[in-house]
């Protein structure tokens, strides 16, 4: 196998170089537009209300319904937000990684940094609005900070795979596409889980994550050991195969440019 | 004296993964139950040994398709090898697309602070060299327009300040100065010799012999993927001209 080795280089400075592409994704998403930033507040509230007002009389029996919507769909929106850009991110970055030596990871990675800036930051005005529908925070709201971790490393792990997928295979965007709604509406958002479904839902890995959520916000309590094992162990069984997908088909992406 | 080697390549092989024509989707790859091959490995590069000396001006020649400027971005660690080896003794600045990095919907100045960190300048060295970059590339109050409204010779202005001002040991240049107007080939040129001076490396691919000519103290003939002639600019540079009589 052939290396390129390079001596007396200065250390290219990842951490930099990913703070800088993550600010430029930030500012350029919203640069042209009216409300800007605001954006990112406005289309989750737009589809919480949707839910809220007319969703609430098709499920019945959930208690605080909103709040209950919200403090999955929230999670929720990042997952699908960020797959879906991170997984043009490296056939975009076509031109830059055909005349510059940079790890073509490096704009996944830069995208996935700056979706979660959206969402701590959407989080500020998010608290007041789960505040509002019945959430106390709590001890156990602390918890949020490793739950909001293990769950970008589970979406990076699975929205790489398909970012290098997709170098190959254009087919793979509308794949995407097509399936989140099909995702969304398996996995327990906006509906609570009958018993019956009980069992299978266990085998819907976004389901934990959500609950996870949801024991810590809609609950307010610690979420029990087993959650935390099963989403960790997914997060990492994630992010294995990605990295193994990347490594496996980096050398082909200049090919494909 | 032992003269100091720059970059040594050593039996570099390069394969492309090419899509096949026709078959641009799974789609097709499973309606023609698997015949249609996907993708295909087409050889650019077969078994390349190169040797550049510190403060060597070396120039790649080679008709279109013979594999000069895979052989340059391979160099560049743009694209993987199969085999063989490349060790690169210095910084290593690459200009192989200029503007490749630039963000259309961002200033100028916005895009040299990401394209020199994409380069590999710590945001010191960035915020120390920016006016230099500005300087160089004469484009004065229009640093703060955004780049979509540059003309083709504005942005290759920018794009080579910026690699010009990460001060590299070994530039790579590709046919960049193809594009802009005369006054910036020029300046391009003096500044290239200005490096020359100062014990830079450089490695040129031009189509125009008489550039190659004028700078290069070596040239590098590849045809077909492999290194047909090497030598002097007036060795290798007869038979060369005399093909195209």
């Amino acid at each position: 196998m052939g290396r390129i080795k390079y001596y007396n280089s200065r250390l290219k400075t990842y951490y930099e170089t990913i703070k800088v592409v993550a600010a430029k994704n930030l500012k350029l998403r919203y640069k042209n537009s009216f409300l800007g930033f605001l954006w990112t507040l406005i289309n989750p509230l737009f589809l919480l209300l949707i839910f809220i007002f007319v969703f609430r009389h098709v499920v019945t029996g959930v208690d605080r319904y909103p709040l209950y919507v919200t403090s999955g769909l929230l999670f929720w929106n990042f997952f699908v937000s960020s797959s879906n850009q991170i997984i043009n991110k490296i056939l975009e970055s076509g031109p830059i990684l055909k005349a510059v030596n940079i790890p073509p990871i490096i704009f996944p990675l830069s995208s996935l940094v700056s979706n979660m800036a959206n969402l701590l930051l959407s989080l500020i005005p998010f608290f007041g609005i789960m505040i509002f529908y019945g959430f106390r925070p709590d001890f156990s709201t602390i918890l949020l900070i490793p739950a909001i971790a293990i769950f970008a490393v589970f979406t990076f792990g699975i929205a790489l795979t398909l970012c290098c997928m997709n170098v190959f295979f254009r087919d793979v965007e509308m794949f995407w596409t097509t399936i989140t709604p099909a995702l969304f509406y398996a996995t327990p958002v906006v509906y609570q889980v009958p018993a019956e479904m009980a069992r299978v839902m266990l085998f819907n890995p976004f389901a934990h994550f959500i609950n996870l959520f949801h024991d810590i916000i809609y609950n307010g309590t610690f979420p029990d050991a087993e959650r935390w094992l099963i989403c960790t162990a997914l997060a990492l069984f994630s992010i294995a195969f990605g990295l193994f997908v990347y490594k496996q088909l980096r050398k082909g992406f200049v090919s494909n440019f | 004296m032992e003269k100091e080697i720059a970059i040594e390549g050593k039996g570099i092989e390069v394969s492309f993964l090419v899509q096949n024509q026709g078959v641009g989707s799974i789609k097709q790859f499973v309606l023609s139950l698997g015949r249609d091959k996907m993708f295909k490995r087409k050889k650019i590069l077969k078994g390349i040994d190169i040797t550049v000396y510190k403060g060597d001006c070396v120039g790649l020649i080679g008709t279109n398709g013979s594999g000069k400027s895979t052989l340059l971005r391979t160099m560049a660690g743009v694209i993987p090898l199969d085999s063989g080896s490349i060790n690169t003794y210095g910084r290593l600045a690459p200009m192989l697309s200029l503007g490749a990095g630039l963000e259309m919907e961002m200033s100028g100045l916005e895009n040299i602070r990401l394209n020199c960190t994409l380069m590999g300048l710590s945001q010191k060295d960035i915020d120390a060299s920016t006016q230099e970059i500005i300087d160089f590339s004469e484009l004065g109050e229009d640093i703060h327009m955004q780049v979509k409204r540059y003309s083709s010779g504005m942005m290759a202005r920018l794009a080579f300040s910026m690699v010009v001002a990460t001060n590299p040991d070994i530039l790579i240049v590709d046919e960049a100065l193809s594009v802009g107007d005369a006054g910036f080939r020029n300046k391009c040129l003096a500044k290239i010799r200005q490096f020359l001076a100062n014990g830079t490396t450089i490695l040129y691919v031009s189509h125009r012999f008489s550039e190659i000519q004028s700078i290069c103290n070596r040239v590098v003939w590849i045809k077909e993927g492999t290194i047909y002639k090497e030598g002097s600019v007036q060795d290798v540079g007869e038979e060369y001209m005399a093909q195209f009589k």
